[in-house]
C-alpha cells in the first residue's frame, strides 16, 4: 500500500514540477501527552531533528510543535495549538508537500484533525498540503496503562466520585474512551472510513532492560526500568507503554521495529521518539 | 448586508442556474434498525464553547480502493482481569488483603493526595498466609513513581509504587502492609494472566439524554467455573454527578440499567459505567472491576424533511440535507457516498463532510463531492453512514447506516 501511494505522490510531484513550481517539502514534528514550550530539546532531542531534517531538500524547513497535548485532543490548546502551528509553518515557509512524523499521543490529536476537517476552518488547508503522517507509536487504541492511571487517581468518597486528576489526554487514552472517540469521531481503524491522507504507524514490539546494553541505555536506563513493570501490565507484545494492538489500530503498519532497526533492536516507547538504533534515518530516508 | 454582498449572491444564483444543475428532490430512506433518530428536540442545551468555529466548511476526500467494508459503530466490551481498593492509611499500615487467581499478580498502590504519604519501597511488606516473605522473595519489577512517569511520559499518583509478585509465590491471598502509611490510597490489582474476566458489554456506542443504559455482565473462566455474585456500579457524568447501576438478573445474564437524566453535562468529555463485580472460580474469591465509556448528547438538531440531491456539468454531485435546530450551535453531517463501479456494484467512493452555525428552526447542510473525489462512479449512487454531530457539543445526535439513494443522474431542475 505504502508503495502505491508513493508512487501515486511520485506522479503528482512530478505533476507539480511539469507545472509551475517545485514542490517545497517540509517536515512538523508532533509530540505526545504534554505540555511543551521546547519540545526539541526535552522532547525529541536536537540531534534527533537535526538527523531526520536532513533528508530534506531544504532542511531549514521543517517546525516542531510546541503544544499543551495533556488536554483532549480536540481542545484548542491541543489541536487548535497543532493547526494554528502548523498553519503558520506552511504560510511562512510556502510547504506544499508535509510530513508530519508524530509520537504516541501526537498520532491522536492528527487523526483527529484529518478525521474532523470541518471542525475549524484551518483544518482543510492543512489537509491538503500533508503527504502523510508518520506515527512512531500511535495510542490509537488507548492503553491499559491510562486507565491505570486513572484508577490511581480517583478516589469513591460518600458523596461520589472525585476527580482528582486533570490530565484529559490521559484520560481520554483509556481504552474504552479511545474504542468511543474510534467509533464515533475518528477514522482509520477497522471498519471505518479510511482518512484523507495515509497514516503509517511505527510499532515498538519489546523492551529490553538489561543494564549497559545499548538496547535499554538509548533513551535512558532508568526508563527502561519502569518499562520492565509497565510491560507486564501489557500485552505480550507492546512497546511498555502501549499494546501494539494500539499501535496497530489506525491506518497502515509501516513496520514493527524489528524489521528495519539496526541489529533487528527493539523500540521501547521513550526510544521510538529518539535517534535510537537508525530510526533517524529511516525516517530521514522517507522525506 | 452589503451592495457588493447582494450583487455577489445574485451572480452566484445566476450562475447555479446556468450550470445546468440537475436535481432529484426526495425524503431519506425510512430508519432501519440500529439507526439512530430524535423524536424531540431541546432548545435549552448547554451554551457551546465562545470559540466554537463559525465559518461553514465543507471537505470531501475519495477512499483508496483497497478501503475495507465500512461498517455501523460497533458495541465495545470491557474485559476486565483487574479490581482497586480504596483503602485507609491506618489499614494499609496493618496489612491490606489482596485476592489472587494467577501467579505474577501487578500491583500498584497510589497515594491520594494531600497528606497521603508515598509508598517507599524498603516500607512495603507482602505476607502470604500469615508469614512475612522476604522483600527479595516477594517482589519482581519494582517500579517508582519516578520510573513510571519516565517510562510512560505519564503523571502517577505522586509517590505510588508499583510491583509484581513473585510468580513462584502462586495464587490466592496476600496480605500487602506498608508500615508508614498515612492518608488514603488506592491499591490496583491486575491478573494479565488470570483465566477469570468479568465482561461488560455496551450495545450502543453513543446516547442522547433521558435514554435507558442497559449493558450485559458476565463473569467467565477459560478453566474452572465461575460464578458470579454480587455486582453494581454506578454512571458517572464528566461533570462528577453520578446515578447507581441496577443489577436486573436476566435470561441471558446480568444487566445493569440506569436511567440517564435529562440534563446534558456542562462539562466536556464521556461519561462512565464503573462496574464492581464478587465472584467464585472453583471455590477461590474473585474480585474484577470494570469501566466502559460513553458519549451521551442533548438532542439538539436532527434530520428532518426532504433533502435534494444535485448534479452539474462539470461533474461534482451535491446533497443539501435539512436540519431541524432545536438549540443554535455548529452541527457537521457527514456521510460516505456509494457508487456504481464499472461492474456494476455499489461501492464506497468518497467520504463529504459539512458544518456550519446554525439558529434555531429549519437550517440545511450541504454535502459536496467535487468531481475529482467521485472518480469514475456512476449512478445509482447511496449516502450512507450519514451522521448529524453536534460539534460544539461533540455529540453524535443521528445515524443512519443507509440514508439515501439517487438511482439515475438527478434529473429535476432546481
Amino acid at each position: 500500500m505504502r508503495i502505491r501511494t508513493i508512487v501515486l505522490a511520485a506522479l503528482l510531484a512530478t505533476a507539480a514540477t511539469l507545472g509551475s513550481a517545485q514542490a517545497a517539502t517540509g517536515v512538523a514534528f508532533v509530540h505526545g501527552t504534554s505540555k511543551h514550550t521546547d519540545a526539541a530539546s526535552d522532547y525529541w532531542t536536537h540531534d534527533n531533528i537535526n538527523s531526520i531534517r536532513q533528508g530534506l531538500p531544504d532542511p531549514a524547513n521543517y517546525v516542531v510543535i510546541n503544544c499543551d497535548l495533556t488536554q483532549y485532543m480536540w481542545h484548542d490548546d491541543a489541536a487548535g495549538c497543532v493547526a494554528g502551528q502548523l498553519q503558520s509553518f506552511i504560510a511562512a515557509r510556502g510547504i506544499t508537500d508535509l510530513v508530519v512524523i508524530t509520537h504516541s499521543n501526537g498520532g491522536n490529536v492528527m487523526r483527529w484533525i484529518m478525521s474532523n476537517p470541518t471542525w475549524d476552518s484551518r483544518y482543510p488547508g492543512i489537509i491538503s498540503r500533508i503527504r502523510w503522517v508518520n506515527a512512531l507509536a500511535p495510542s490509537s487504541a488507548g492503553t491499559p496503562l491510562a486507565d491505570a492511571v486513572m484508577a490511581g487517581n480517583m478516589f469513591e468518597s460518600a458523596l461520589g466520585w472525585l476527580m482528582g486528576y486533570k490530565n484529559d489526554a490521559v484520560r481520554m487514552q483509556q481504552v474504552s474512551w479511545m474504542a468511543s472517540y474510534n467509533a464515533d469521531w475518528l477514522y482509520g481503524t477497522s471498519g471505518r472510513p479510511s482518512l484523507p491522507r495515509s497514516f503509517y504507524s511505527v510499532v515498538g514490539t519489546d523492551v529490553r532492560s538489561a543494564p549497559f546494553t545499548a538496547n535499554a541505555n538509548c533513551g535512558g536506563y532508568l526508563q527502561s526500568v519502569g518499562l520492565e513493570f509497565t510491560q507486564n501490565w501489557l500485552a505480550s507484545c507492546s512497546d511498555g507503554f502501549l499494546n501494539c494492538s494500539s499501535q496497530s489500530a489506525a491506518g497502515y503498519v509501516w513496520f514493527q521495529d524489528t524489521q528495519r532497526t539496526e541489529k533487528q533492536r527493539v523500540l521501547n516507547h521513550n526510544q521510538s521518539r529518539r535517534n535510537c538504533f537508525g530510526l533517524d534515518v529511516i525516517l530521514r530516508n522517507d522525506l | 448586508m452589503t451592495r457588493q454582498t447582494i450583487t455577489l449572491a445574485t451572480l452566484a444564483a445566476a450562475l447555479a442556474l446556468a450550470g445546468a444543475v440537475h436535481a432529484q428532490d426526495a425524503t431519506l430512506l425510512p430508519a432501519a434498525r440500529g439507526d439512530v433518530t430524535l423524536r424531540g428536540l431541546v432548545t435549552d442545551a448547554p451554551a457551546t464553547p465562545p470559540s466554537v468555529e463559525r465559518a461553514p466548511v465543507h471537505f470531501a476526500w475519495a477512499l483508496p480502493d483497497d478501503a475495507g467494508a465500512i461498517t455501523a459503530p460497533t458495541p465495545y466490551t470491557a474485559v476486565s482481569r483487574e479490581y482497586w481498593k480504596d483503602v485507609d492509611g491506618a489499614a494499609l499500615a496493618r496489612g491490606v488483603t489482596i485476592h489472587t487467581t494467577a501467579p505474577g499478580a501487578l500491583v500498584l498502590i497510589s497515594p491520594g493526595g494531600g497528606d497521603s504519604r508515598g509508598v517507599a519501597p524498603g516500607a512495603l511488606q507482602v505476607r502470604q498466609g500469615g508469614r512475612a516473605v522476604a522483600a527479595r522473595d516477594a517482589i519482581v519489577a519494582l517500579a517508582p513513581q519516578a520510573a513510571l512517569e519516565a517510562a510512560t511520559g505519564t503523571s502517577f499518583a505522586p509517590g505510588a509504587l508499583g510491583f509484581r509478585l513473585n510468580p513462584a509465590l502462586g495464587t490466592g491471598a496476600f496480605d500487602l502492609q506498608v508500615a508508614d502509611a498515612r492518608g488514603r490510597y488506592v491499591v490496583h490489582v491486575r491478573e494479565p494472566d488470570s483465566a477469570v474476566a468479568l465482561r461488560v458489554e455496551n450495545p450502543v456506542s453513543a446516547y442522547r439524554t433521558g435514554d435507558r443504559v442497559s449493558l450485559q455482565a458476565s463473569l467467565d473462566s477459560d478453566t474452572s467455573r465461575a460464578t458470579l455474585g454480587d455486582i453494581g456500579g454506578m454512571l458517572v457524568a464528566p461533570d462528577g454527578r453520578d446515578f447507581p447501576l441496577r443489577a436486573v438478573r436476566t435470561r441471558g445474564g446480568i444487566d445493569l440499567q440506569a436511567e440517564l437524566p435529562h440534563d446534558a453535562s456542562s462539562v466536556p468529555g464521556l461519561w462512565e459505567a464503573h462496574v464492581l463485580a464478587a465472584g467464585d472460580a472453583d471455590g477461590a474469591e474473585v474480585l474484577r472491576d470494570a469501566k466502559v465509556a460513553f458519549e451521551v448528547a442533548a438532542p439538539t438538531a436532527r434530520l428532518r424533511g426532504r433533502y435534494i440531491a444535485r448534479s452539474d456539468a462539470g461533474g461534482q454531485l451535491a446533497f443539501d440535507l435539512p436540519v431541524e435546530v432545536g438549540s443554535p450551535g455548529r452541527y457537521e453531517v457527514r456521510a460516505v457516498l456509494y457508487g456504481t463501479d464499472r461492474a456494476g456494484a455499489l461501492a464506497p467512493v468518497a467520504v463529504g463532510h459539512a458544518a456550519d452555525w446554525l439558529g434555531r428552526g429549519a437550517g440545511a447542510l450541504t454535502l459536496v463531492f467535487p468531481p475529482e473525489v467521485t472518480r469514475d462512479a456512476t449512478a445509482p449512487y447511496e449516502l450512507r453512514q450519514l451522521g448529524l454531530h453536534d460539534q460544539g457539543r461533540m455529540g453524535r445526535l443521528e445515524y443512519r447506516e443507509r440514508a439515501a439513494r439517487v438511482a439515475s443522474r438527478p434529473l429535476i431542475g432546481r
